[in-house]
């Protein structure tokens, strides 16, 4: 009769394993029957009844031992592990090297693995994390899902249909007064629920009720617990207190704790102020698309419901038949848009992260085969005194456990470093940065990944040595150099595969950085600033006359040889964006909705810009005296192709809207890139004196130090206007920089990768050689004692190798361009085939692959042909 | 000879026993303070076997378990009978002594 066999007993059975097999086998089963009738006695102190056990087993164990002259089979365990440590130590070069092999490889798959898992696959840190959709508008012509009006916010906040709860959020920069200067902060207005939805919990005070979103409540405000430490000193009576925002008073109601973190959405920043969006008005706005839309799902509520609803409430906000520019409504995940297309890249990351784990594996597997076989003479002492192959076996895998084991330990710190140096030098915008952290389960599965892979890499060349050891086969064997080969093959393919992908990402880093911007960014200085700090109420007429004398104060800075005004930094997002009819368009049903560049003073001449047909602006036409504009090539191929652009007209408004103004087009500039490698859009340029700004930048042209330049600035606004906020001055340089930095980060973290990968190759090719050459030194010898010149020796061996490195080469070159179809989405300019590209990396990793191979070549042939050819030890 | 070996060898001297029927009775006299495990126990019963003191006997009749497995079952065998009767007199000449040594007497206490 069988029993059910408990924990209890298979924990026991274990101990038991402390005992020699001949004695367990005797009473090992008279033991357990023991055991159990005993367990039923001691079951009420189970802590103190194993405690027992174990001394008892483990002190009687000794004795029998003993009594056998031999041990257990834990106890050879633990003798394997002693006996495998001294052997490691004996070789600290070899130790040394294949455990910083498998800490890169581990460490660096670890913390891919760890940021993917952070980012991408973890749902978002909310409640019902997987029913929260995003909601935006659909606009004519944007490829892109735009955000929603504060008409349609009013009305789904309204009627939330098959939601839970809608909230929205804006961003706005403000001017804050009445705590110490005027300052620019970053405000968040926010729709009822807000703070309900993202689990906000107030530290001072209370959060924003639904009485503060009514139109005719007092203005309040929210700020974040980090802006309260910060700013207001961690002042304890801070509720209550009024301040001054925006030139109205606002009465601060409460401290929100800094457990507070709502999703960052379209590029905004973490919030410090949170203001109501007062939507109950009677005439929300319809016409500015700045609400970011975030809905809770009624539990049951399909993702279909909420697409209806939605496409519902836009129809009756922006009726089809008015014919506006808005086409409809759509949801997508939140997550989704939180991540966006970071995770692609991650995966990428991982993709390449794991090649090099495996290109690690490979590399510590060749060398344990070489040091199986440099071995043999130790091993085939231990088998003629006894040991059974088994046994052998046996040690030598304890060796690349104990080698598994510290490699894995090691690149558990590599990963940490790793994660704390992404955290550090990745994009800021690269979504969940905070939250990539190294994390327990992450670092087990791939410590312990790591651990299996060196047993799984070890097995082979264990078993080849511990069967020679036994067997009294000779030292040097045919298959090992054959495995050896293929190893060398195989990571030079992978190797290859790898630096294939970093240099299609430099090159194309290459190409986006040396590609011509569309203007002149030498020596020019950007300084934003916030026309909210301007009195309210200020006439266009005071407003402009204000800029343009601050403009020509600025000129007149020592070290400035220019000063303009514009609406928008360069290489910064479009700031503006308005809805024009461009001539041959008054059929269309809708208007084309166009980005909107506003300058003044000299930015056409500091920027260097040359209009390629009709003109620039004359200096009455800046000031504002009719309505012309500017447009670049891709305004006049998207909506006049293969025609003249200068002389025409473009109105403003929809081709429904009656005369709004008309602009003539006085001339065609080049294409001024956004973001560097990307296509450029259609623009329209305008002078400045014809719009009114919410934000501007003042760009000096400077041939002295931007440090200098920038100081001067900030006493001139000072003076000029102590109301203005003053925030970033930076030159156009470093934002070029900065509109890189994602391309720029793909190709230096696949460069660090491709540069290990290729030195582990490079350092498989190397010893491979050296060692199947120090092996050969007889044969070698016998060549040159027949008057072989040593120059062919050499040639010979070197091209042996070099066939292997051929050939991984090819191997490598092929799997690239299968894989490079993984590149070609993050690749903005060049082709994911670039023939140039893989022929450099071919030409390069043979020659370096042949020059690893001829070192040792040429040094283990440089022998004495007498002193080889000597009779050698066993 | 060791107070556990004694004991054990005192045990089986009621009678055949099988491993945990030695530890009841062992304990059972001692009140607990003689303990055996497993690991101890056994240890004792290989070096037993190993002098020959005891050995393995067919289970008594009528104590074969119903459902369990058959458990082995030890005897003194002649040479571990003389040698428990050796160590108990001398002993006792041991405790004799003890016993006439004037400031141990029972009559003092």
């Amino acid at each position: 009769m069988t029993r059910p066999t408990t924990l209890n007993v298979r924990v026991f059975r274990l101990l038991l394993k402390l005992y020699p097999g001949p004695y367990r086998r005797k009473y090992g089963r008279e033991m357990e029957l023991f055991f159990e009738e005993a367990y039923e006695e001691g079951r009420t102190q189970p802590i103190r009844f194993w405690l027992a056990e174990f001394r008892d087993h483990v002190s009687a164990s000794r004795r029998i031992r003993r009594r056998y002259g031999g041990e257990g089979t834990m106890m050879s365990l633990v003798h394997d592990m002693r006996w495998a440590m001294r052997a490691l130590r004996r070789t600290p070069g070899f130790t040394v090297f294949a455990t910083v092999v498998l800490a890169l490889g581990v460490g660096t798959t670890t913390a891919a693995f760890t940021a993917l898992d952070r980012v991408a696959l973890r749902p978002l840190p909310y409640q019902g994390a997987d029913r929260l959709l995003y909601l935006g508008t659909r606009i004519k012509d944007q490829t892109n899902l735009s955000a929603v009006s504060p008409a349609l916010m009013a009305a789904l906040l309204e009627s939330p249909g098959p939601a839970e709860a809608v909230v929205g959020l804006g961003g706005a920069e403000s001017v804050l007064t009445g705590i110490g200067d005027p300052t620019r902060v970053n405000l968040t207005q926010v729709t009822a629920g807000y703070f309900e939805m993202w689990e906000g919990r107030p530290i001072l005070g209370r959060l924003l009720t639904g009485a503060d979103h009514e139109a005719t409540a007092a203005h309040t405000l929210v700020v974040s617990e980090g802006y309260w430490r910060s700013r207001l000193g961690g002042d304890p009576d801070v509720v209550g207190r009024v301040v001054n925002l925006n030139g109205r008073p606002t009465t601060i109601v409460g401290v929100v704790s800094k457990a507070f973190r709502p999703p960052l959405l379209g590029g905004s920043r973490t919030g410090e102020l949170f203001v109501s969006m007062g939507l109950r008005q009677s005439e929300p706005e319809r016409g500015r698309f700045f609400i970011r839309a975030v809905a809770r799902l009624q539990r049951g509520a399909s993702k279909a419901d909420m697409n209806r609803h939605v496409s519902g409430i836009t129809r009756a906000v922006y009726p089809p038949s008015a014919g506006g520019f808005v086409t409809g409504a759509a949801t997508r995940d939140l997550k989704e848009v939180v991540v966006g297309d970071v995770s692609s890249s991650l995966q990428r990351a991982l993709a390449a992260v794991t090649l090099l784990l495996v290109i690690a594996c490979v590399n510590v597997s060749n060398l344990l085969l070489a040091r199986g076989s440099s071995r043999h003479s130790e091993l085939t002492v231990r088998g003629a005194l006894g040991a059974s192959r088994r046994r052998i076996a046996r040690q030598l895998t304890a060796e690349n456990v104990i080698l598994g084991a510290m490699g894995s330990g090691l690149g558990a710190l590599v990963a940490v470093a790793t994660l704390a140096a992404v955290r550090t030098w990745a994009p800021p915008t690269l979504p969940r940065l905070a939250e990539i952290r190294p994390d327990a389960l992450a670092l087990c599965l791939s410590c312990g990944a790591g651990l299996c892979a060196v047993i799984v890499v070890g097995l082979i060349p264990s078993l080849q040595a511990s069967r020679r050891a036994t067997t009294a086969r000779s030292g040097r064997s045919r298959e090992d150099m054959k495995i050896q080969g293929g190893l060398v093959f195989a990571e030079t393919a992978l190797a290859v595969t790898l630096v294939v992908g970093s240099a299609l990402l430099a090159k194309d880093l290459i190409d986006i950085t040396s590609q011509d911007p569309g203007f002149a960014i030498d020596g020019l200085v950007s300084a934003q600033i916030s026309v909210r700090g301007r009195p309210a109420g200020e006439s266009s007429e005071t407003a402009h006359q204000f800029w343009r004398s601050l403009t020509e104060r600025a000129r007149s800075l020592p070290g400035v040889s220019s000063a303009s005004l514009v609406s928008q930094q360069p290489f910064g997002s479009a700031g503006m964006v308005g809805i024009y009819t461009p001539e041959g368009m008054e059929d269309a049903p809708q208007g084309a909705w166009v980005p909107t560049l506003a300058v003044g003073g000299d930015y056409l001449s500091a920027t260097n810009m040359r209009p390629l047909e009709g003109r620039l602006f004359t200096p009455a036409e800046l000031e504002g005296d009719r309505l012309v504009t500017l447009v670049n090539a891709s305004f006049v191929d998207r909506y006049w192709p293969n025609e003249e652009g200068a002389g025409r007209r473009i109105k403003s408004g929809g081709p429904d809207i009656d005369d709004e103004g008309t602009y003539e087009v006085v001339g065609v500039v080049p294409d001024v890139s956004q973001e560097p490698g990307l296509p450029a859009e259609p623009l329209m340029i305008v002078p400045m004196a014809l719009e009114s700004l919410r934000e501007m930048f003042l760009l000096l042209g400077t041939d002295a130090d931007p440090a200098l330049v920038a100081d001067a600035l900030r006493n001139l606004i000072r003076q000029s206007d102590p109301g203005l906020p003053i925030t970033s001055i930076t030159t156009v340089e470093a934002l070029a920089r900065d509109a890189v930095a994602t391309p720029r980060f793909l190709a230096v973290l696949f460069g660090s990768l491709a540069a290990v990968a290729l030195s582990l190759a490079l350092a498989g090719i190397y010893g491979t050689t050296a060692y199947s050459t120090e092996k050969r030194q007889r044969e070698i010898g016998i060549r040159l004692a027949l008057g072989a010149p040593r120059s062919r020796v050499v040639r010979d061996v070197t091209l042996r190798a070099g066939a292997v490195v051929l050939g991984g080469t090819a191997c490598g070159l092929g799997v690239a361009a299968l894989a490079s179809t993984f590149l070609s989405e993050v690749l903005r300019q060049t082709p994911a085939l670039h023939p140039g590209v893989y022929g450099a990396v071919a030409i390069a990793v043979v020659s370096i692959g042949s020059a690893a191979a001829w070192l040792p070549a040429n040094t283990y042939t440089r022998v004495d042909p007498m002193k080889t050819l000597r009779p050698q030890g066993p | 000879m060791t107070t556990r070996t004694l004991q054990i060898l005192l045990a089986l001297a009621e009678g055949p026993a099988h491993g945990y029927g030695v530890k009841q009775r062992v304990e059972r006299r001692t009140n607990g303070t003689v303990e055996l495990r497993s690991g101890t126990l056994y240890e004792a019963i290989q070096r037993l076997e190993g002098q020959r003191a005891i050995k393995e006997v067919p289970p008594p009749k009528g104590e074969v378990p119903s459902g369990g497995p058959p458990k082995r079952y030890y005897a003194l065998t002649e040479e571990g009978y003389h040698a428990l009767v050796q160590e108990i007199s001398r002993m006792d000449a041991v405790v004799r002594h003890a016993k006439s040594l004037p400031f141990l007497s029972t009559e003092r206490a």
